[in-house]
């Protein structure tokens, strides 16, 4: 990010309408439409405003039915729009897989690079709002088994803000997951695009002893674990990822090559995860510069419950990071019982 | 390798390959004072490819050493002062008794050392065992010497005449228990060489604590120990060697298809009497072969060199042998037109043991005159070889696999190789290769099908 780029204070949810707007202001192509993003704002209420602005043709409600209006999104991309189609919660988006992954992922691959599909699919993610079992999915990592599909994740509002211009220039289908838990957090935001590519991973805080990877909503909870480590000695980097395909291996490898060790910290599910993908690079690439066993945090391997003390006990938190470093600092090997 | 002088024999840095510049002074096996026979291993040489044991070819008495272990010398530099002896007064005296630190040069000549250089697989008479010579190893203790991973002449026999309870394997396992080491750790200790016997064995030994060891300050700039490895600097060398073959050499390449119906047959008939130890595999009849028809064919059989083809006197075979950690040595085989298949067959397990060790010698490693490569059982069908310079063929077989042939205007399945010659097309033609091949496929059908009865 260049210095002498002026910040301001916004939410998520205000820095994607910023996003948003900006992008639909400059571009005719592009239009935004999903369920009650319009008349009603937006289930997050992320397009607040935005159907006086731009009216109905370019706002547009749809009918209950996410295979129909991601395939109609999927339509109107191969014949020459820019389309940001919105799916209320991941869940959701399940229903409309079909078209996600055997349309939009294949098409360009189908067609011998014919036809392209350059749609953009925004969706929230991630628990810790008492949604219950059903609305508090991290499927992140499931979307990011296929090849076909860029998957991004902003974790930062600034990331809010700016990450949409380039999956909406990006020539295929872009999926953003927005961490549910950010659209009312406050951070501070670029004026002008800083310009940081869409494939690459950041160092957000650098540190020797220790590298916490992680992405989306449990960056600002590594954050604050890595300040909490530093007042004990430990001197922790945190990776936030940013674009689960590609992975940046390249920053990952760098950092642990540094560090020596590493942490992964994902809110999904452990068994079959991202968090083993991670890991997994780390040892086929880096295997003789660790000085212990790479460590996952994740969330416990059950339907996140809705009463909200046990949910955040499923889910990855401060305190169980903190204690993980500990013992991946004393060079303990971190038993798997670490769920 | 030696030269004559006023005070002696002048014992200087041998070439070990025509490529060989340098080598550097493994270990001495001998002391000034020693007498040395003909044949005995008197220095180990390290070159950039492999531990090599170099021998004397007369017997002599050692006066003086000139290069010390780890030096690095120019070929051709002396390195030890040889007295020459009367070979009748050599071979009637007796020399081991000075050097029982040392007994394995004490040997008689090579043949007998080869099985010196294996692992031990049971306990044997040691200076680390006070009485081991009085050993007994019942299954059991066998067993358990092996499952636990101990060294058999650290154990200390607690029972009557030495004899080795479950207990003393049990306390030596305790003993030499090795601490956790974090795989970073492994990889600087391996860099820096340092022993992980120097960390407590209770411990946990991170990257740190080797860098620590290895040269103070915490932290210090990784490049301290950045050598490259043994394994770094043998693909260097392979890289290099390749690369101007590669560049300089105009490379032709044929290839013939060989039916090895009938040798098959001849083989296993052959091998069904002998001892599992002895039997004969493929591939030492294909070098046999290879051999006989570089000597038929004299003009793939030699150098080029400043211009102009010289061809060599006699044959001698290179063999390029893979190693399991990657990386390809190239032991040559003397006289190898003259050799039987079990000859052969023989002299290619010895170079396949030493290389594997890293111990090929002096007399492994002369000039080829023709170089072999044997993709062997698992290999692909066929190969188009990269010529070994200053060399003007190399000789390449596929894996014998079936395949269907026209026997007699009949389709039949039959066992085949795929020979390829790769010919540097500045010293020999088309034809000179074709007749080549053709040598070699009549020599695997008449004379050394005839050997094998």
């Amino acid at each position: 990010m260049s210095t002498d780029n002026e910040t301001v204070q916004m939410t998520g949810r205000e820095a994607m309408r910023e996003a948003m707007r900006q992008a639909m202001l400059s571009d005719d192509r592009v239009f935004l439409m999903g369920e009650d993003v319009g008349a009603y704002g937006g289930c997050f209420a992320v397009s607040a405003g935005m159907l006086d602005e731009f009216g109905p043709s370019r706002v547009r409600d749809t009918p209950l039915s996410e295979s129909a209006f991601v395939g109609a999104g999927i339509g109107a991309a191969m014949g020459g729009m820019r389309p940001i189609v919105e799916i209320m919660t991941v869940n959701f988006s399940l229903l409309a897989l079909d078209q996600i992954m055997n349309n939009a992922a294949t098409l360009r691959h189908m067609s011998g690079g014919q036809v392209g599909v350059p749609l953009v699919i925004r969706m929230t993610t991630g628990g810790g709002r008492q949604l219950a079992a059903q609305h508090s999915h991290s499927l992140d990592g499931w979307y990011g088994h296929i090849p076909g599909l860029k998957i991004v994740a902003p974790g930062t509002i600034d990331d809010f803000r700016w990450m949409l211009g380039p999956a909406l220039a990006d020539p295929d289908p872009v999926i953003i997951f927005e961490n549910g838990g950010l659209y009312g957090a406050t951070g501070e935001v670029s004026q002008t695009d800083p310009g940081f590519p869409l494939n690459r991973a950041s160092v957000r805080r650098a540190g020797r002893d220790l590298s916490l990877i992680t992405f989306g909503g449990t960056l600002p909870t590594c954050l604050e674990a890595a300040d909490q480590l530093a007042t004990h000695g430990v001197e922790a980097e945190v990776i936030d990822l940013r674009s689960l395909r590609p992975i940046d291996d390249e920053t990952i490898i760098d950092s642990i090559s540094r560090t020596h060790r590493a942490i992964v910290v994902d809110e999904g599910w452990k068994s079959v995860g991202l968090s083993g993908e991670i890991a997994a690079r780390i040892m086929e690439q880096a295997f003789y510069e660790l000085d212990a066993p790479v460590a996952r945090v994740c969330t416990a391997e059950i339907p996140l419950p809705y009463p909200h003390h046990l949910e955040l006990a499923a889910m990855p938190s401060v305190e169980r990071i903190v204690d993980t470093a500990a013992r991946v600092m004393q060079g303990e090997a971190v038993a798997a019982a670490v769920a | 390798m030696t030269t004559k002088t006023d005070v002696g024999t002048m014992f200087t840095m041998p070439s070990l390959g025509a490529d060989m510049t340098e080598g550097r002074i493994t270990e001495w096996l001998v002391q000034p004072g020693d007498h040395v026979e003909r044949g005995q291993i008197v220095v180990i040489v390290e070159t950039d490819k492999s531990d090599i044991e170099v021998e004397v070819f007369e017997p002599a008495d050692v006066a003086e050493l000139l290069v010390a272990a780890g030096d690095l010398v120019p070929v051709g530099t002396p390195i030890a002062v040889f007295e020459p002896v009367d070979p009748r007064r050599a071979t009637t005296k007796h020399t081991a008794a000075s050097r029982d630190e040392a007994p394995d040069t004490a040997d008689a000549p090579s043949p007998a050392r080869t099985p010196s250089l294996a692992p031990a697989p049971t306990p044997s008479p040691s200076p680390h065992a006070g009485a081991a010579a009085a050993h007994v190893t019942s299954p059991m203790i066998r067993h358990l010497v092996d499952e636990l991973h101990v060294d058999p002449r650290r154990v200390q026999g607690s029972g009557p005449g030495g004899r080795v309870h479950r207990a003393d394997v049990e306390a030596a396992a305790a003993a030499s228990r090795r601490p956790k080491v974090s795989p970073r750790a492994r990889r600087l200790m391996s860099e820096c060489g340092i022993d992980p016997a120097v960390f407590d064995a209770t411990s946990y030994v991170t990257g740190d604590d080797v860098l620590a060891r290895a040269s103070g300050p915490r932290r210090p700039a990784p490049a301290v120990c950045e050598q490259p490895s043994k394994a770094d600097r043998m693909r260097t060398h392979i890289a290099e060697l390749m690369t101007r073959s590669w560049a300089e050499i105009p490379h032709f390449h044929l290839a013939k298809r060989i039916d090895l119906g009938a040798l098959t047959e001849r083989l296993a008939e052959a091998n069904e009497a002998r001892a599992l130890s002895d039997r004969v595999v493929p591939g030492a009849l294909l070098l046999c072969a290879a051999a006989r028809a570089a000597a038929m064919v004299p003009a793939c059989n030699g150098w080029w060199v400043d211009g102009r083809f010289r061809p060599a006197d006699d044959v001698r075979l290179g063999v390029v042998l893979s190693l399991r950690s990657g990386g390809i040595l190239v032991p040559t085989i003397d006289r190898a037109d003259e050799q039987t298949p079990f000859d052969m067959m023989k002299r290619l397990s010895e170079l396949v043991q030493r290389a594997r060790q890293g111990r090929l010698r002096a007399s492994d490693m002369g000039e080829a005159t023709i170089t072999v490569t044997n993709l062997g059982d698992l290999g692909a069908d066929s190969v188009a070889g990269v010529i070994h310079p200053p060399q003007v063929a190399l000789v390449g077989f596929g894996a014998v696999h079936d395949e269907v042939s026209i026997i007699d205007a009949m389709p039949a399945i039959r066992p085949v190789v795929h020979a390829s010659l790769a010919g540097d097309h500045r010293a020999i033609d088309g034809l000179t290769g074709s007749r080549y091949l053709t040598q070699l496929q009549s020599q695997l059908a008449g004379p050394l099908l005839e050997e094998l009865s």
